[in-house]
Order: C-alpha cells, then structure tokens, then sequence
C-alpha cells in the first residue's frame, strides 16, 4: 500500500556529496513548495501542520553543480515539543553526532506572519550556521495592504535575503545562484540574543527597521471564516460539505467507471473468442481481466478522492475542518491536531499514522494511531463501492440523494466515529495523564489551490493504485487464481460428477467448487459462518488480510468464472453452494451489510501494520491493533448480520 | 519588561557595529563621553573604543584587541539598560534642539529617502533648522518637478516626523522661476497693447 499512499519514508539513506543545505521554516510558510519547485522532487504541499513528517532529500542543479537539500518538518520554534520539531533540532545542533549538519540552512519566512517567524529564525541564527533567508507571500502582503522593505530586511538581519513568490522562474533562478555559495553568505555581525525579552526586542527592531506594515487580517478570508467557522452554520456546512464529497465521487465517477468496464468487458470477449487454451483463457480472463479488472475499475473513484481532498487542503478548508472537529476530539480526548491525523487517514492510514509525528504527547500518538486504521481509506472505497453496489440498487434514492451516496456517507461517519471512540478508549486505559501541552493551529487564509499540486496529488495517487495492483494484488490474485483453479480435473472424473466437459460454463463453476481455495474457505467456514459468509467470501477475506482490493479481485474472478460474459450479473445471483442455505441467495441484505460493516473494522492491510511497527519501534502495537480490530469487525459484522437478517 | 527595540548591523569597518535604535531614544547626537551603567564602563576602562549617536543608531568601536563575537553579547546588555536611562548619557558638545533637528534633517537626507531625490538628479540641502522649523532647497531636477511637493510632504517630512516629532513645519525655499501654487488667471490685457 505504501505507494499510492503519498509519505513515506522516501530519503531514509542520505544522499552524499556537494553542498547540503537544510530547509527550515514554520507549517504553512510555503517550505514544501519551495522544496518542490527547487528539486522537482515532489512532496505534497498541505495547508495544515503535520503534512510533512517525514524526511525529505531531493537534489537542485545549479549548473553543473548539484546541491542536496533536506526538507525538514514544519516548526515554530527549536525548543521541541513534538518529535516533529525534536528532528528539526537535532539536525541543526551541530554537536548532535547522529546527524549530519548541514553546510547550511534554508528559512522560509511567511512574509505575513513575519513578527512570529523571525522568533524562529532567532534560534536558527543562534546555531551558528550560513543562512539564507527565502521571504515567501510577498504578493499576498501586498494584496492585504502590508508594506515590507526587503533591502532594509537583509541590512537588519546580516543574512541574504531572497524573495520567492510562488512559482516566479525569476524568483528562482536568484534563489538557485546562491544555493552552492553557503559558505560565502553574509553572515550576521551578532547572533541574536537568546534571552526572551531581549529577542523580543530585536524581532521588533528588525520590523520597525524593514518598515513593516502588520498586514490586516485578510477581509476575504475573515468574511469566510465568519460563516465557515460559525458554531452552528459552519459544523453545518462541514457535514454537508462532507455529504457533496460522497455524492460527488459517486454521481461522476460513474460513467468513467463505466467506460473503463467496458473496456475490460471487450478483452474479456476477446480472450473469450480467440484463446483456445483453456487453462491461459482461464488465466486471461479470469485473473488477470476479471481479477485485476475489477480492482483497475476504481481508478475514477481513487482519482476523484484525491481531486478532492487535494482542493480542500489547497483551499485551506481542510485546518478549518480540523479548528471545527477540535471540540469533538476533545471529547475523545484528544486535540486538533489528531484530527489532521485522522482526515489523512481517509485518502489512507499510512500517511495519517505518520502525521501522528506531529502530536507532543506520546499517548495521544499511540490513541490515534491505533484509531487511524479505522477512516475509511481508499482501499475500503472500492470494496464498499462494489457491495454498496449489491446492496443498494443504483436508482434508490433517499430524498434528492443517491442512496448508495447516502450509504457511502454513513460508512465514512461510522467509520470515523468508530476511530474517535477507539482513540477515547486507549487514551482512558493507557496509563497516567501527563503535563498538557500547548495546542496550535494555524488558519492559513484562503487560497486558490495550486493547479499543479493538485494534479501532482492525483497523479501520485492514480501511479501508485496502479503501482500496487500491478505488484501486491497481482501477485495476490494469480496466487488465488492457482488455488481457484487448482486440482485441474480430467474430463472422466467431470462426467462422473456429473458435469458436461463441454459446457465450459458449467465446468468452470464445477473447478471452482472443487478447488483448494474451497478447501481453504471451507476450513475457516466455522469463524465466518455466522456472519453469513460462505466459502467464496472467506477466501476473499483471506486474501485481502494483504491488501483490501484483493477481495474484489477475488470475488471478480469467482464470478468471471461462473459467468465470463456478464460478471456482475453473476455476483448478484451468486448462491450458496452447500450447507443448510444451500440455493438462497449468497449477497442477502443481510450477508453484504455483514461484510461491508466487516471490512468497515477490519485491519486488512499489511503496510498499515508495517507502518505501525515502524513507528511505534515494536510489534506490541500492531499486534494490539491488528487483534482489536479482528474481534470488534467480527462483533460488528455479527451484529449487522443479526439485525438486518431480522429486519429483511 | 518592555525593552527598546534594537538590532545590530555591520559597518564598513569591521570593528564598528550599528546598533539601530527608534528615533527620539536619545535626546542627542554626536559622539559620546560618558554613558550610564556599564556601557559606561566598557567606553572609560572596557572593550569599547568610541561610542557615537546618531538619530537612529548608535555606533559602538570595539577596541583593537576586542571582536564582535566575543564581546558582542555585553555590549548588547550594556546598550538595552543603557538605552533605559536617556538623560544619563553626555554628549561630548552640548546640543541645543536645532542641532538635533539639523542631524535628524540631515539623516534624513542621507537615507533612502535622499536616495530617492539622488536617484532621479534632484538635489535636496539643508537651509536652515532653528525653533522647530526646517527648510531644505530642492534644486537639481526637483526645480520645475510637479511632484517635488509630493515628495517634501509625503517623504521627508513624514520621515523627519519620525526622528523629530516635535517637528512643526518643513518647506522648501522658493526657487526663482518656480511655478507658484494655485490657479493661473489669463491676463485680461494683452501684453504691448
């Protein structure tokens, strides 16, 4: 999963070499784009704290020279409170002998919070390192009414001073002339004080020096927030802004799903009609095209959520959603910024778990990382878009709303409101309270998302779901396909079974039947068995304990096997095989809301659980997590089985 | 503890550093003789060669055998309590308030809003600065320049405000040739007629 799942932890190995320099600067001061626009290397770029955790190199060619730079995690001040801002000093004290340090260092400064980022910028002085100040939103100082003389800035401060606005080549290219000259820039007469009072009083000289103008709080922004961060309207909005975003994914992404189906259902056809091999027509079309097929069918969907979640972080909505949940978490005990952690964790856990690197308290990191697996991911999307699909039929609607869009809505609140209540309960039982640490949460002021970080986010994240159905389901699915194929039988022992070895059709569905993988499903019938799963599903269930696409694909190849020509058609007439519900229908209500509620809690991910292992330095905690889920996913599934059995 | 805000800034000479300090902190300029507290100290037996005030800034000489890096951090202490007590620092000339004003004028004209008048061929002297009142001549370009007004108001007076604020007036000396404000009438009689 590690890949369509943005962070991860690229540039473990440092690069060696040339000139390195490190980037510094406060969340939201505009570093990860610089980052970006200097090395080409592409990170994401967020509007709330916490996006970047993760270590970063990437290399800037200036002429023939290359220099190394290191994206160090957003801060505000080098005195550490989280094991985010706790790598930031580590890096730059130069006595630290497990890190390199840097040849010198880069300082994004928010040209309209400068007041507060030069309280930073005092304690990067301090070390003692070549720096090079670059002044990002210089254009929206200006569009607020701020004034701000850069020449006086660079003579007050004793560093070079470049202003970068965002993506201006010029900008850059004067950026780039100075990145390997760390060692000849300017360096300041005195460092500034360390003393509290006495670094008040240079920060205040250094503005009065620049001429800085406080720009007003930007009119188009408060005017916003007012209705946007209102008690009432605002928490409003935000469910319905939450509601469009379901409806959305589903109502557009429907005929580009279409067409990519029908684009498989022609191979299908063909390989139908041209290979004469059974076993490679089986292989084609069952594995690879009714396997794969089905998981690449979602590629609209996965795209969209990106799309999506890429404007509301762009947009700067995103830190709005977290200021307005803030109450909410409190109830779970935890604060904003878990929340951040959290909302990552819908596009997938892996990036959410990592955002936890910027909560101070440990505690509150193991809470909302056991609780981060439970957002529904986009892995789950296409399980839940398939049995959405059984469930509910595609006309339903509740009120003007799509239904399955409704369905949709309530499993992200589920979900959601399941992981907030697992985050509670580890935060209750998980040892003593320690000192409360300062929250903060930034408001950056509304901006037009960047058309190219959103593409790059989409495409990421398209690349990697490619990525990953080409090399784990793969993998997964040919392995399914051989235990699904698998004894292969000899046309007597067919006709003894009773089963006409011409009809292809009915031989495939007799395989199946017959195959290891039934023996494998039938094995761990007993577990399933009250949850309404029969042998097929186990198998499903089994093989997405590696990646949760499998179980479509699994459930796509099942039913490519049973009816090549029209596999949906198949999995919804699918019946039970044997035992006491032998003929009924295999996806009651009852059985698909099981599943859905199943996959809802289920910890059916392995790179979570390596992701969870790596951060939290043991197995214990995904151990814990892996085991919680399991029961509290069986529990649930049970229950909905029981319920909605009764009420259909 | 509010302290006065200052920051230091690199001279040419590498032993000098100007510490830049609001406008009106001291009431005076010119070299120093005696300071309070310990900055006062550092100038008679320490590591402080010369002090100098200007409008904005101080400029603190290090002694030769005394650098920035080491000496630096005290001198800075020295200076903030030192700025706290105003009345206590001697000038090594008495000053009256005109001088005050003609060093504030003239470090106006020195900075970047002289830069500016420079900039563009203008030409901007000091007159006279006595009881309050100042008077600059803008010469150069300035002299038939619609916008010289714009410039004595908007920019030297605004920035002499800041280091004199007792300022009442600032006007330039009528320049034979220039064009008087307000309206001009046709005459009603031709002219030789």
């Amino acid at each position: 999963m590690s890949a369509h799942c943005g962070p991860t932890g690229a540039g473990t190995g440092t690069i060696t070499g040339g000139t390195r320099l490190a980037l510094v600067g406060s969340p939201n001061s505009g570093k990860s784009t610089l980052f970006n626009a200097l090395t080409g290397l592409r990170t994401k770029t967020g509007n709330y704290p916490g996006v970047t955790v993760a270590r970063y190199e990437g290399t800037a060619r200036v002429g023939k020279q290359e220099v190394v730079i290191e994206d160090l995690p957003g801060t505000y001040s080098l005195d550490p409170i989280s094991p985010d801002e706790q790598v930031v000093a580590d890096v730059l004290d130069p006595d630290n002998p497990d890190l390199g340090t840097p040849d010198g260092i880069l300082v994004t400064l928010d040209a309209t919070t400068l007041r507060r980022s030069l309280g930073l910028l005092a304690q990067v002085m301090r070390t003692g390192l070549p720096i090079c100040v670059v002044l990002t939103f210089r254009d929206e100082l200006a569009r607020r009414g701020g004034t701000l003389d850069v020449a006086a800035l660079r003579r007050a401060l004793g560093v070079p001073v470049v202003a970068v606005t965002g993506g201006s080549r010029t900008d850059l290219a004067e950026l780039q002339a100075a990145l390997p000259e760390s060692a000849s820039w300017e360096r300041p007469v005195l460092p500034p004080p360390t003393d509290p009072a006495q670094r008040r009083s240079w920060v205040e000289s250094v503005l009065l020096s620049a001429g800085y103008e406080v720009p007003e709080a930007d009119q188009r922004t408060r005017r916003i927030d007012a209705v946007l961060l209102h008690p009432l309207w605002g928490t409003l909005i935000f469910f319905a802004t939450m509601f469009a975003f379901f409806q959305i994914i589903f109502t557009v992404a429907t005929p580009l799903q279409d067409a990519v189906q029908s684009v498989f259902d022609r191979l299908g056809t063909l390989v139908t009609e041209y290979v004469s091999n059974p076993l490679l027509a089986g292989f084609l079309g069952n594995a690879l095209i009714g396997g794969l097929g089905s998981v690449v069918v979602f590629l609209p969907q996965i795209a969209l959520l990106f799309l999506m979640i890429s404007l509301l972080e762009g947009s700067g909505y995103l830190s709005r959603a977290a200021f307005l949940m803030d109450r909410l978490m409190a109830r779970a005990g935890l604060e904003g910024r878990a929340f951040v952690a959290l909302l990552s964790s819908l596009a997938c856990a892996i990036p959410g778990i990592m955002a936890t690197r910027s909560l101070p308290s440990a505690k509150d990191r193991f809470a909302t990382m056991m609780g981060a697996p439970l957002m529904t991911c986009s892995a789950r999307l296409t399980v839940y878009v398939l049995l959405t699909g059984l469930l509910v039929s595609p006309g339903a609607r509740v009120g003007p709303f799509g239904a399955q869009g409704v369905v949709m809505f309530a499993l992200y609140l589920v979900g959601a409101l399941s992981a907030m209540a697992t985050a509670w309960v580890f935060k209750r039982f998980s040892s003593r309270g320690g000192p409360v640490l300062p929250f903060y949460m930034e408001m950056p002021s509304y901006r037009l998302p960047r058309r190219r970080s959103v593409a790059d986010a989409i495409w990421s994240a398209c690349k990697g779901f490619l990525a990953k159905v080409g090399r784990i389901i793969l993998v997964v699915t040919v392995g399914l396909w051989l235990l699904l194929s698998l004894p292969l039988h000899s046309d007597a022992q067919l006709r003894s079974a009773g089963v006409d070895p011409a009809d292809r059709t009915a031989v495939s569905a007799y395989e199946v039947d017959h195959s290891y993988a039934a023996d494998i499903g039938h094995a761990i019938e007993p577990v399933f068995e009250p949850l309404g799963f029969d042998w097929r599903i186990n198998v499903g269930v089994l093989g997405s304990l590696s990646a949760r696409e499998v179980f479509v694909a699994t459930l796509g190849q099942v039913a490519a096997a049973q009816n090549p020509d029209q596999p949906t058609e198949a999995l919804t007439q699918m019946t039970y095989t044997d035992g006491p519900h032998q003929g009924q229908k295999l996806f009651t209500p009852a059985t698909t809301a099981a599943l859905l509620v199943f996959f809802l809690y289920a910890l059916q991910c392995m790179s979570t659980i390596g992701v969870m292992r790596r951060e939290t330095g043991s197995w214990k905690w995904p151990a814990v997590a892996f085991g919680y889920m399991f029961v509290l996913a069986w529990t649930m599934a049970f229950l909905t089985h029981t319920v909605v059995g009764a009420l259909t | 503890m509010t302290t006065i805000p200052m920051h230091p800034e690199p001279t040419t000479d590498p032993r000098t550093v100007r510490w830049v300090i609001p406008a009106g902190t001291l009431p005076l300029v010119g070299p120093i003789t005696d300071a309070p507290a310990d900055l006062g100290t550092m100038l008679r037996s320490g590591p402080v060669a010369a002090i100098e005030v200007e409008t904005q800034a101080v400029l603190i000489r290090l002694a030769a055998d005394h650098t920035w890096p080491t000496a630096g951090p005290r001198v800075r202490d020295a200076l903030a309590t030192a700025l706290e007590h105003p009345h206590e620092w001697r000038p090594a000339t008495a000053l009256t308030e005109d001088d005050l004003l003609h060093a504030a004028l003239q470090d106006v004209l020195n900075g970047p809003a002289g830069d500016y008048i420079r900039s563009h061929g203008g030409e901007a002297t000091i007159v006279s600065a006595r009881d309050r009142r100042a008077e600059v001549r803008l010469s150069g370009t300035c002299t038939h320049c619609p916008a010289a007004d714009f410039t004595l108001h908007s920019r030297l007076e605004t920035e002499l405000r800041k280091r004199f604020p007792a300022l009442l007036e600032l006007h330039a000396t009528e320049q034979p040739g220039r064009r008087r404000p307000g309206p001009t009438w046709l005459p009603l009689r031709r002219r030789g007629a």
